[in-house]
């Protein structure tokens, strides 16, 4: 076991590390001019919480979109094919059954047509 | 004084002052830059000023405890917040880049880190600065036989542990 240290080694010892400080320490004015970082690192600091925060939004936000979308009672009920084709059939007999009840249109005449006189040919 | 006059009489100060808000902040380099440079903004906006009852030193290293305290404090709150959430340990405090053939004054670093605030303080004080254990006792707030008995009792444990260390390396 080595000497117990004596007060002058431990004064010698912390006057080392005093020196050490001394040499390494910034500069009185480039400590004053430098940008205040303790105050700036708050909000780094603060960062990850908001991340949290904004995570969370996030995830309720799409969470609920979801539940929304999912939802029964949101969603079309679902037809089947068969039920689609029967429409379509019916649609398309409407149609039919409303162009063959139209006159034609070569028969279609103006009620103002009898004001038109015919126009005289001239006979050589 | 006002506050151009104490600023002065402070950069007299500065390389000592800097050393105390290292020690603060039990061996924080970067901290300690944080706190010397907040309590230096105190001083300029006038929010801390010097009124004469004690010596500047001890009133100036008082204004720095109490900053470093402060920036403990919240930062303690914040990350006692934060760990609940993160999982990742909180990386160690950065060291003094201490040049490598002085390896005896990393170890003392080392070893003061294991010792109380208080006891840290007022060896800091004491060996360090030079200062009387009263004054010790005065940026402390604290009283001066509280003051003795840390310094007693951090004494004979820096000491176990740096001999112990010796003796690993022997």
């Amino acid at each position: 076991m080595s000497e117990p240290l004596s007060d002058e080694e431990l004064r010698e010892l912390f006057g080392r590390q005093r020196a050490a400080d001394h040499e390494q320490a910034p500069t009185f004015s480039a400590l004053r001019s430098r940008p205040h970082r303790s105050k700036a690192a708050a909000p780094a600091d603060f960062a990850p919480v908001w991340r949290w925060a904004l995570s969370g939004a996030v995830a309720l936000i799409l969470g609920i979109a979801t539940l929304v979308s999912f939802h029964p009672a949101s969603r079309p009920a679902t037809v089947s094919r068969d039920t689609v084709t029967r429409e379509l059939d019916a649609i398309d007999a409407a149609l039919q059954k409303s162009l063959s009840a139209q006159n034609s249109v070569t028969a279609w005449q103006s009620p103002t047509d009898f004001l038109l006189n015919p126009i005289p040919t001239q006979t050589p | 004084m006002d506050t151009h006059e104490t600023l002065s009489q402070l950069e007299a100060l500065h390389h000592d002052a800097f050393g105390w808000a290292v020690s603060c902040c039990a061996g924080d380099w970067h901290r300690g830059e944080d706190v010397l440079q907040a309590a230096y903004s105190k001083a300029l906006s006038g929010a801390a000023k010097f009124s004469g009852r004690s010596s500047l030193r001890t009133w100036w290293f008082g204004v720095i405890r109490f900053t470093a305290l402060e920036e403990a404090k919240r930062s303690v709150r914040w990350l006692a917040f934060l760990d609940r959430w993160r999982a990742e340990p909180e990386p160690e405090p950065q060291a003094i880049q201490i040049p490598e053939e002085d390896a005896a004054v990393a170890e003392l670093t080392r070893a003061l880190r294991t010792l109380s605030e208080r006891q840290r303080e007022v060896l800091h004080l004491t060996f360090y600065q030079r200062i009387s254990l009263s004054e010790a006792a005065e940026v402390m707030q604290i009283t001066v036989g509280s003051a003795r008995q840390h310094y007693e009792r951090g004494k004979k444990r820096l000491r176990t542990i740096l001999q112990t260390r010796r003796a690993l390396h022997e």
